[in-house]
């Protein structure tokens, strides 16, 4: 069994790795059917997947289409897992308000990172790109999230994340601020007072839940 | 060092690949080099596949030419599904850009399909020219048919010469039959900017009012009209 077990999720990585959706599809039905985990399942398959792609995609053996259909895999497979997760597993981590800050359209490297969070059990508000500064403050307090994610891809677009973090830790200062893209640096992160810089989508998604659960901690 | 680069440039020869994409079931299939201006998120893929299969007659007296048909659409997307299969065990990167109307699909790569028409896959792989309409015309079936591409990075071999103008010639039956005159009757060439030849606000327009007169938000007046391909 636990061999069989491997073997699913060897076959759900490597669809997600192959941007095979049918074989996705096809490994996360036998998951099911052969009662495999479905929180195992995607954090042992689907995850580890999406990691390798990452790695592919930085040493430049993928390309933007490949990160996307190797994305739009991982949603077949996470759509077929995700209402099979236990309740406790699937109860939800924190609630995150995410957007690429107004000037920039950029959005494919936020995609990745609302993808990570969708995997893990966040509930996402996505407010798109070239979102509004104030929109992002606005969307704070009404789902009174316990996260929110900035990001951009240019140096111009990428000062307007100072004025959203002042603005949103003035309403909320127990809401917590991660930013990210490009021009970034964790020095600008806690120069702006930011409470997390992520290089990438895979730090963004350690961090996030590092964050959310300290603040849960504190209360 | 030179050879060696003539090596690495080698072109396949297309011959064994077509023939199984005509056993697949594709109808109207051609190859054609797309490297000029092909957008940055694209880039590598110069190679586009083109296929068409092509639509069923359709009675002369209906008000609008059905250009829908999803069964034709699925179809396509099963030949390009195996032609991705292909290319897969030939070590080789692959894009699928689906039949239009299957672009709509909430996924995430469905935002690159815009960065790359079908109809310039077709006329740089010599299938067709942009006539008159705006529509993609092949020679032997005139616009009625259904496209998709498959794009890659696979070296394979033009299959025909590349149509860079319009072959309508002085043919304007398209002009006359347009319900709306949004055709301006201007002749296409690679670089035509379309909204000199189109005026898509009329167009957009007419498909509005057939919508409300016949219940469908479709016309095809100028497919159906286009004599290309038709038996006289």
């Amino acid at each position: 069994m636990a061999t069989k077990e491997q073997e699913i999720l060897d076959k759900l990585k490597q669809g997600v790795i192959d941007y095979d959706e049918d074989a996705v599809i096809a490994a996360a039905n036998e998951a099911l059917a052969q009662n495999v985990d479905a929180h195992a399942a995607i954090f042992d398959g689907l995850v580890p997947g999406m990691v390798e792609v990452g790695r592919l995609y930085e040493e430049q053996e993928y390309f933007v289409p490949e990160m996307l259909m190797c994305a739009d895999a991982m949603y077949a497979g996470l759509n077929i897992l995700k209402p099979h997760m236990s309740v406790k597993e699937g109860a939800k981590k924190g609630v995150v308000v995410m957007g690429v800050v107004q000037g920039d359209v950029h959005d494919i490297g936020k995609n990745i990172v609302r993808m990570m969070f969708d995997a893990s059990g966040f509930e996402v508000h996505d407010l798109g790109r070239d979102v509004p500064l104030d929109k992002f403050v606005e969307e704070q307090l009404k789902t009174d999230s316990d996260l929110v994610c900035l990001s951009a891809m240019m140096t111009t677009t990428m000062v307007g994340m100072k004025e959203i973090i002042e603005k949103i830790k003035e309403k909320n200062p127990k809401c917590k601020i991660m930013i990210g893209g490009a021009p970034v640096t964790g020095d600008i992160a806690s120069r702006w007072g930011a409470d997390g810089y992520a290089r990438d989508a895979n730090n963004a998604l350690k961090d996030a839940i590092n964050m959310i659960a300290s603040l849960k901690d504190i209360s | 060092m030179r050879q060696q680069r003539h090596i690495d440039q080698a072109k396949l020869d297309p011959a064994s690949l077509l023939e199984k994409i005509k056993a697949w079931g594709g109808e109207v299939v051609g190859i054609g080099n797309v490297s000029v201006g092909l957008p940055p998120d694209l880039e590598g893929l110069s190679t586009a596949i083109s296929l068409a299969l092509t639509h069923p007659e359709q009675q002369n007296e209906n008000e609008i030419y059905e250009y829908r048909y999803p069964e034709i659409e699925q179809k396509l997307e099963d030949i390009q599904k195996n032609i991705a299969k292909q290319l897969r065990v030939d070590g080789w990167r692959f894009l699928e850009i689906p039949p239009d109307s299957s672009k709509q699909r909430d996924r995430l790569i469905s935002k690159i399909h815009p960065l790359f028409p079908h109809k310039t896959a077709a006329t740089c792989a010599g299938l067709g020219w942009i006539g008159k309409s705006g529509l993609l015309i092949s020679p032997c079936y005139g616009p009625r048919l259904s496209w998709a591409t498959v794009l890659t990075n696979a070296p394979y071999q033009a299959t025909g010469q590349p149509y860079i103008h319009g072959q309508c010639g002085r043919c304007n039956v398209c002009v006359r039959e347009c319900p709306a005159g949004a055709i301006s009757g201007i002749e296409w060439s690679r670089c035509t900017n379309y909204t000199t030849m189109i005026d898509i606000v009329s167009c957009a327009q007419q498909l509005e009012n057939n919508r409300i007169t016949i219940g469908e938000l479709a016309c095809g007046k100028c497919i159906k009209a286009c004599r290309c391909g038709r038996k006289i």
